[in-house]
Parts: C-alpha cells; sequence; structure tokens
C-alpha cells in the first residue's frame, strides 16, 4: 500500500488511461471510481494493474449507499474487499447518501434527511464497511438538491456526529459544499468551520452547473466543466485552516485533453503549497508555523 | 421514515410515480416537483448514458432520439441490480426483440446482443491460452473424452442478420453507411478477448456448434458429433490449427 500524499491528484476515468501508459505525467496521485474496476478481468484491470505502480491510488465508491435503511449489499461488500486486497489503495472513500433501494440500484447519490434515524442508519452502515474492509474509510459531503421536512439537525452536524461515532475520516468536497450552500441558502465559510477538520483525509474539487427555475437557481454537482474560481477559493479557505491534504481534481463527462485537467491539478498544487507551513494540532485547531 | 421516503424516492426517480416523494420535500422558490425532477433526471439520464455507451452501434442504427425513448423504457422494466453496472443491459437485446416500436427493424435485437456479448468479453476473466503442447500429452485412446474449455472472453452469437457485417458498417469512422442488401445471408459471429481487447469474427455454422458443445463441457467425440451435424465437411485438424494459436480455448481436461 503507498499511502496518498498531501499533494494534489487527479481522478483517473477511461480516457485518459491511454495517456498515463504512454509516459509518465505530472501528477502526486491517483484516484479510480471502485466500482468501475469490479470486473473479473479485462483489459481495463490490467491497465490499473500497471498504473498503480507508478502512482498511489486512492479507491473512491459511488455504489455502497451508506444512507440505505435495509444496510449493505453484503456481494458488494465482499467484491470491493477482494478490490482493494488487489490494488492495496492508500485511501478508501464513501459517499454520505444513498442509491440502493430493496435491491435496486438508482445509479445516483440521493440525500438523507439530517435526523437521529438516518444518522444511526449511517453510522451502522460505515461501522459494517470499515468491518468489512478492514481499514477506516472517508465519508464525503454530499451535494444536494432537496432539503427534507423532517431534518432536526444541520448537515455539518450530521457530519460531525458521524466521524464521532464511527471513527471514520472525512473526505471533504469543497465543491459541494459550494452547490449546497447556494442550493440551501448556508454559508460554506461556516460550514468549513463546523466540521472537524482534523478528520479530513482528502478534499475533493469539481465543476458544476446551473439550473434555472424561473427567478430561481439550482446548482447541479455535474463534474463536466473546470473547477470554477468560487470553489477555489473555498478550497484555498479550506486549506489554509488544515494546512496541506490531498486534494483531488474530479471531472467524470464533457472530458477536456489530460492537459488541461493536469493544469487544474497544478492550480491545486500552488494552493497546498500556499499552506505547506500551516498544521493543524490533534485537538482541531490550527496553528501557522 | 427513512423507508418510507427511501421507497417514494425510488418510484419518483425510476418509476411512473414522482408525486410520492415530493410530500418529504421542502418547497421554497422552487417547487418540490421540480426538486425531485432534478434527481429523476440525473438517474434517468445516466442510465441512458450507460446503455448509449455499451450498444453504440444500435444507437446509431435507431437514432439518438429513438434509442433515448427506448432505453427509458427499458430502465423503468429493468431497472439495475447492481452498483457496478458492468452487466447493465444484459438483458436489453430482448427488450429491444420485444420493443413494439422496433419492430420493423428485424436484425436490431441481434445487432445488440453482438453488443452485449462484446462488453461481457471485454470484462471477462483473464486467463493464459492453452498451450497446444498439453494436447501432444494426451493418450491416443483419451482423445476422445477430451474436454476443451474455452477460453472466459469468447462469446457466439449467431443470427439469421448479417450481423457483423451491420456492426462493422456502423463504426465511428465510418461517417456514412452503404445499403445493405436485404437478402444477404445470416452470420455467426465468435467474439474473443486477447490482452489488448476484443475481437470479432464471422465463423462458420460448424465452428460454432463445435464451441458452443465445448463451452458445455462435452467431450471431443460429442463436439465433434454436433459439429458434423451443423456440416458433415467440419475439418477438426484445421479447425484446431485455426483456433489453438489465437487462444480461443484456455485448457484441456479429459472427462
Amino acid at each position: 500500500m503507498t499511502a496518498i500524499p498531501a499533494c494534489a491528484g487527479l481522478g483517473l476515468r477511461h480516457v485518459h488511461i491511454a495517456d498515463f501508459l504512454a509516459a509518465p505525467q505530472p501528477v502526486g496521485w491517483l484516484e479510480v471510481h471502485s466500482e468501475n474496476h469490479l470486473a473479473d478481468g479485462g483489459p481495463r484491470n490490467r491497465s490499473l494493474d500497471m498504473i498503480r505502480r507508478d502512482y498511489p491510488l486512492s479507491c473512491h465508491g459511488v455504489g455502497l449507499s451508506l444512507g440505505s435503511w435495509d444496510g449493505l449489499d453484503r456481494t458488494h461488500l465482499r467484491r470491493l474487499r477482494a478490490l482493494f486486497d488487489w490494488i492495496e489503495p492508500g485511501l478508501v472513500s464513501e459517499h454520505v447518501a444513498w442509491s440502493v433501494e430493496d435491491g435496486v440500484y438508482l445509479n445516483d447519490l440521493l440525500p438523507l434527511p439530517y435526523t437521529d434515524e438516518a444518522l444511526d442508519v449511517v453510522c451502522r452502515n460505515v461501522d459494517a464497511a470499515q468491518e468489512a474492509f478492514g481499514r477506516r474509510i472517508l465519508v464525503e459531503n454530499p451535494s444536494s438538491y432537496v432539503s427534507f421536512a423532517a431534518s432536526t439537525m444541520p448537515e455539518w452536524d450530521f457530519m460531525a456526529e458521524i466521524v464521532r461515532r464511527t471513527g471514520c475520516g472525512l473526505l471533504l468536497d469543497v465543491n459541494n459544499i459550494h452547490v449546497s450552500a447556494h442550493n440551501h441558502a448556508f454559508d460554506a465559510e461556516a460550514y468549513l468551520d463546523a466540521v472537524p477538520l482534523q478528520a479530513v483525509g482528502e478534499v475533493h474539487v469539481a465543476g458544476h452547473t446551473v439550473h434555472r427555475f424561473g427567478e430561481a437557481e439550482i446548482l447541479i454537482d455535474s463534474h463536466n466543466r473546470p473547477v470554477p474560481d468560487a470553489v477555489w477559493r473555498l478550497l484555498a479557505g479550506a486549506l489554509a485552516r488544515m494546512g496541506p491534504v490531498p486534494v483531488l481534481v474530479e471531472r467524470d463527462s464533457d472530458f477536456p485533453p489530460l492537459a488541461e485537467l493536469l493544469a487544474e491539478v497544478a492550480s491545486a498544487q500552488r494552493l497546498i503549497d500556499r499552506v505547506a507551513g500551516v498544521s493543524r494540532d490533534p485537538a482541531g485547531a490550527v496553528d501557522a508555523a | 421514515m427513512l423507508r418510507e421516503m427511501q421507497r417514494a424516492f425510488r418510484a419518483g426517480v425510476l418509476g411512473g410515480d414522482p408525486a410520492a416523494a415530493e410530500a418529504f420535500v421542502v418547497a421554497d422558490r422552487i417547487s418540490a416537483a421540480d426538486r425531485v425532477l432534478v434527481y429523476r433526471n440525473n438517474a434517468q439520464r445516466s442510465l441512458v448514458a450507460v446503455l448509449a455507451s455499451d450498444f453504440p452501434v444500435t444507437q446509431r442504427v435507431v437514432g439518438p432520439d429513438f434509442f433515448r425513448e427506448m432505453a427509458r423504457q427499458f430502465i423503468f422494466a429493468h431497472p439495475p441490480t447492481r452498483p457496478e453496472l458492468l452487466a447493465y443491459g444484459s438483458a436489453f437485446p430482448d427488450f429491444i426483440a420485444g420493443f413494439p416500436p422496433a419492430r420493423g427493424l428485424a436484425y436490431l435485437a441481434d445487432v445488440a446482443r453482438l453488443e452485449a456479448a462484446i462488453k461481457q468479453s471485454y470484462f471477462a476473466a483473464d486467463t493464459d491460452p492453452l498451450d497446444p503442447a498439453a494436447l501432444a500429452d494426451v493418450a491416443p485412446d483419451a482423445i476422445g473424452r477430451l474436454v476443451l474449455h474455452p477460453h472466459p472472453g469468447i462469446r457466439i452469437v449467431a443470427s439469421p442478420h448479417p450481423i457483423l457485417t451491420i456492426h462493422r458498417m456502423n463504426q465511428p469512422e465510418n461517417r456514412s453507411v452503404g445499403r445493405l442488401d436485404p437478402a444477404a445471408p445470416g452470420e455467426t459471429v465468435l467474439v474473443s478477448r486477447s490482452t489488448d481487447g476484443v475481437a470479432t469474427a464471422a465463423i462458420a455454422a460448424a465452428d460454432a456448434a463445435f464451441l458452443l458443445a465445448s463451452a458445455q463441457g462435452q467431450p471431443l467425440a460429442d463436439a465433434l458429433a454436433r459439429a458434423a451435424a451443423a456440416d458433415p465437411r467440419f475439418d477438426l485438424q484445421a479447425f484446431l490449427t485455426e483456433h489453438l494459436p489465437r487462444g480461443t480455448f484456455a485448457g484441456a481436461t479429459v472427462a
């Protein structure tokens, strides 16, 4: 297992695999979607087996459905464990969301109400995942387009409580914070002040799109364009509080040539370098060195 | 409440009842219906995209609008049951065969079968090909009981329509598609996997019969009989000379 370094990484997608096989690329680490590699074999996994020798790899799940009321799919847990035993990823992460109901997979990260009941369900499922994988996982804060009448706590308290109860880490997606802050009218910087930043093991940045409904608009977490300025600013704010952590640039559709994504990786790296002297103390307070 | 909410959202996202989920959602300047619709659109669009990526020739034959509606109907009837989606769409060809608006395109379901087979082959297990030298050690009286095991990436798709010709005509590099002779004979396609990727080739019906019998675990004597029933001129020596170096077989055992 190669640990993920506190530098900028890139989400590796099929369209760019050939670029990585052809020549070394200037990126400190790579992340794959676990579900894309749950195959019996074939060229895609063969390529990954070569790439993982040259880059630290992180496995990011999109289908475990940590928020499902009826628990986790044992077959899926077993297949993920086999994947991790093979890849030996430096980090394993999943989402605070749900995507499976009664055995049907909806292929989207659906939102949870922030209630004691949902908290119990997520914590039970995080415990089960950590036990099945034999390791700590990171859980990612969601982007969402609805809020629930039943919610009794803010999202940051919900996330903090998952970390406190299960001992898992946080994958802080600053694009998701930006998107949800806009969609639910909260202050993104206040979110950063409220979550347990000492538990953050990784940060995600990505682009989003704007959907208009008459006068109002919803931001959609579409991962189909460059990281916008507002998200870079939020990343800088997060890093100023935390010091260097691994930061991943994500792009999932409308793929540009690899060079354009590597330029974004370089931008993320410059922001990390700027806080190189900052460190988090174990209590979560931040000291400038 | 979580259980009821997730049931309602499932019906709203991949079912016919978006209204049930709205009751759980706070409406403001944007209605609950519009907010739930964001999820419905995301999920449906992403699954149509998965099918479009796995069935590019089927999509090109019918056009994107027809394909989108056919895929949406399939998604409602056969929502995914596995989160990895690598085998999603295996039931799509049968669905197409029974999809009334596609009835005029008799070959469409078989073209989709070929595309599904290509995808299954791509993700099949890796294994070394059978070393022809291993067959030299088989005792002469045991040869009839020899079972040849096809490579896990082998698939055979037989059709009364020229599906391989249609598949090749509709590759992205062909900007226009020529006219196809409606009386062209059917084709049986061997889909195979090497380390680099998936290859397709037309094969004779007797070759397909031999491979299918072998895949079912039938010993050489029985597979040979099946091939001969398809075509009495089947030549085992020529068949093996062609297929052993190609890696069509992964192993051999004596029954």
